[in-house]
């Protein structure tokens, strides 16, 4: 939370932080300035309820996933469904805030990195409903595998750039962004897509997200009169997490669980669980954990989901980590794609591989539970995105044996 | 006193010229000869060497660095080679000023403390850290001054009065004035209103102030370089060496024509 009127503190224990060149100080300085005025004006949080409202679809329902129950045979799944968001995913929330907030500063372009493609669409959305330029990074490995979201931005006028350097994915993606920005810093906005970054992104990220977690929480008591025993959501930077989190952190008896992807094996070289694998480092403008070697060159992530490819994480949640208030677990690629295959068959809802991750862990948590226990998932996005993805996976990878 | 100190104290540029810094991504062509190519262009005329430390993810480096910190990382490349480079740049030239110019997470990781210290102790006297910005910097400053090296601070265009009055508070051994708005590498012509930002940073700064980025010869380092100390040229010369898979002697011959052009312009 803001606690002046110019500064954010920027700092979540040791994490956090701009660590960023020197040419990009004086744009974070106005947008901090421009982000403070803004939550602090009612008229900013009119508009911005407007259209969250009529044209986004919220609020989203909170959805009983029964017979899932049922097949766990333990706690009540609960499904926050941001799935069902106009353009797909949680993304939304957050683009929409920092586009309106990019259209109070002056500012006429808009830049945004991608890895699935969620955030792309939606910033390129944003650009096409307030009449912006609009140019979305993606790693040329995610163009491959996230061909309908690049259509999708491109029909809605947005410049694509494809970056082959490096891993090819989503912190490449950010690589090309960041330099883009510095090169077009007067005019453009950098639209974030996740709680990283230099601050003050990760705390603006977080706030325009948190309306998950605050509509989540009235749901469940309204409908449950508790409050439910765990919430789970997948993390890669971290974005839909820290938004449903932030609605519980100070329930202190729920317990928050963030869900990395753990990639073919789930083993240490060959994932993108930063917080469980990973090591403290700089990237990308704050302090984090990072997937990194010895000297600090950072190491390409693996997972099957290109929202969650990415060897960083937000430094919130590594320093909900580290005082031990959430805990961060690992789901492998398999266990993702049965968890996809499972919500499908059991509920007709297809989810991203992302939050597949998610519905993974609840499974496997639930089946520890009792029956008058409850797990709210979040349920970011929706996956038909991901159906060539899971596809493909499948044909090289026939199913073994049942993980959930 | 630091060898940066001491260069800027004893250089007089009306027998010298202004001060040619130099930037060389360290492990291109190979470890082995980044320090007898550095130590050629020392000889041909650099006067300060930045010595470069390959990072995987440069964002404020342009297509030629990113390429050069790439086929040093292929290499495998690592800090301890960039200090092992600085002891046999020093072992040459006991007076030419040596900048480690890094991203902080290698610095990081490798440990603050330790970096400092064997950097020091190989004969370095100046760090700079591109993504380590005056906010951010509390977190080195004791580690640097136990070894006694200077900080290099950075001043970009858009930098506004109030950070540039707490930049030049706290600069030690000579600015790098950034003369676009961008990442490195060659450009055809520089800004139109440069040199009134190079003009309002020397009145203010305490120490000299060298410009850098979009700087590829003669003709662009006389225009930079006209109302301050110097310049800097990374792009151009990292460039030489990356024309060719394996790197000839044309590449060292080639680069350090251009250091002595660009010496000779700033004479």
């Amino acid at each position: 939370m803001a606690n002046d009127n110019n500064k954010t503190s920027g700092k979540y224990g040791i994490y956090g932080g701009q660590y960023v060149p020197e040419s990009l100080m004086v744009a974070l300085e106005e947008l901090e300035k421009a982000y403070i005025e803004a939550v602090n004006d009612d008229n900013f949080w009119k508009e911005y309820d407007y259209y969250i409202k009529d044209y986004v679809g919220r609020k989203t329902p909170l959805f009983y996933a029964e017979r899932l129950t049922k097949y766990c045979g333990g706690a009540k799944i609960y499904l926050k469904r941001e799935d069902l968001n106009h353009t797909g995913a949680h993304k939304v929330n957050n683009t929409l805030g920092q586009v309106l907030l990019a259209k109070r500063m002056g500012k006429k372009r808009l830049i945004a990195e991608t890895g699935a493609g969620m955030h792309g669409v939606s910033t390129a959305t944003m650009a096409a409903l307030f009449d912006m330029d609009c140019e979305v990074f993606m790693g040329a490995l995610d163009v491959e595998r996230q061909q309908p979201n690049v259509e999708r931005m491109q029909l809605l006028g947005a410049t694509l750039s494809s970056v082959s350097s490096g891993s090819k994915t989503l912190k490449d993606a950010m690589n090309e962004a960041i330099r883009n920005w510095v090169t077009t810093v007067t005019d453009s906005f950098y639209v974030i897509g996740t709680v990283a970054g230099p601050a003050p992104y990760p705390e603006m990220v977080k706030r325009f997200q948190s309306i998950i977690g605050r509509e989540a929480r009235e749901q469940i008591l309204e409908k449950e009169k508790v409050l439910p025993n765990k919430v789970i959501a997948c993390v890669g930077g971290g974005s839909n997490a820290m938004g449903i989190f932030a609605g519980f952190e100070s329930d202190e008896f729920v317990e928050l669980i963030g869900v990395e992807a753990g990639g073919l094996t789930g083993s240490i070289h060959d994932s993108a669980a930063s917080i469980n694998y990973g090591s403290t480092g700089v990237l990308h403008g704050c302090k984090s954990y990072l997937l990194q070697d010895d000297f600090g060159q950072i190491q390409e992530a693996q997972s099957i989901s290109a929202g969650l490819d990415y060897p960083g994480v937000g430094p919130e949640h590594a320093h909900l980590n580290d005082i031990k208030r959430a805990k961060y677990t690992v789901i492998t690629d398999e266990e993702a794609i049965q968890a996809f295959e499972l919500l499908t068959k059991l509920e007709g809802i297809i989810p991203a591989l992302e939050s597949s991750h998610a519905v993974a862990e609840a499974v496997k948590q639930a089946k520890q539970m009792t029956n008058d226990e409850t797990i709210i998932i979040n349920l970011s996005g929706r996956g038909d995105k991901d159906m060539q993805s899971v596809m493909k996976y499948r044909r090289d990878n026939p199913k073994q044996k049942d993980l959930l | 006193m630091n060898r940066v100190d001491q260069f800027f104290k004893n250089n007089d540029p009306k027998t010298n010229g202004k001060a040619l810094t130099i930037y060389y991504t360290c492990g291109v062509p190979s470890v082995e000869k980044s320090a007898k190519y550095i130590n050629k262009l020392i000889d041909a005329g650099a006067d300060i060497v930045e010595l470069g430390v390959p990072f995987s993810d440069p964002v404020a480096d342009g297509v030629v660095i990113q390429e050069a910190a790439q086929k040093a990382l292929i290499n495998n490349v690592t800090i301890q080679d960039v200090i092992a480079t600085t002891a046999k740049i020093r072992e040459q030239h006991k007076d030419t000023p040596i900048v480690l110019f890094s991203y902080y997470n290698v610095i990081y990781k490798y440990g603050v403390e330790k970096t400092f210290s064997e950097f020091a102790n190989a004969g370095g006297d100046a760090v700079l850290i591109v993504d380590l910005p005056h906010e951010e910097q509390q977190e080195i400053f004791e580690d640097l001054e136990k070894h006694n090296l200077h900080l290099i601070q950075l001043v970009a265009p858009e930098t506004n009065e109030s950070r540039l009055n707490k930049i030049v508070a706290s600069a030690k051994g000579f600015i790098y004035m950034v003369t676009v708005n961008g990442v490195t590498g060659q450009r055809t012509e520089l800004p139109v209103d440069l040199s009134k930002k190079i003009q309002k940073l020397v009145a203010k700064s305490p120490v000299p102030v060298l410009a850098g980025f979009g700087i590829s010869n003669g003709t662009t380092a006389k225009i930079a370089a006209e109302n301050c100390d110097g310049v800097i040229v990374g792009s151009a010369i990292v460039k030489k060496f990356l024309d060719s898979q394996y790197c000839s002697k044309n590449s060292i011959e080639s680069a350090c024509n251009l250091v002595k052009e660009i010496k000779n312009a700033l004479s």
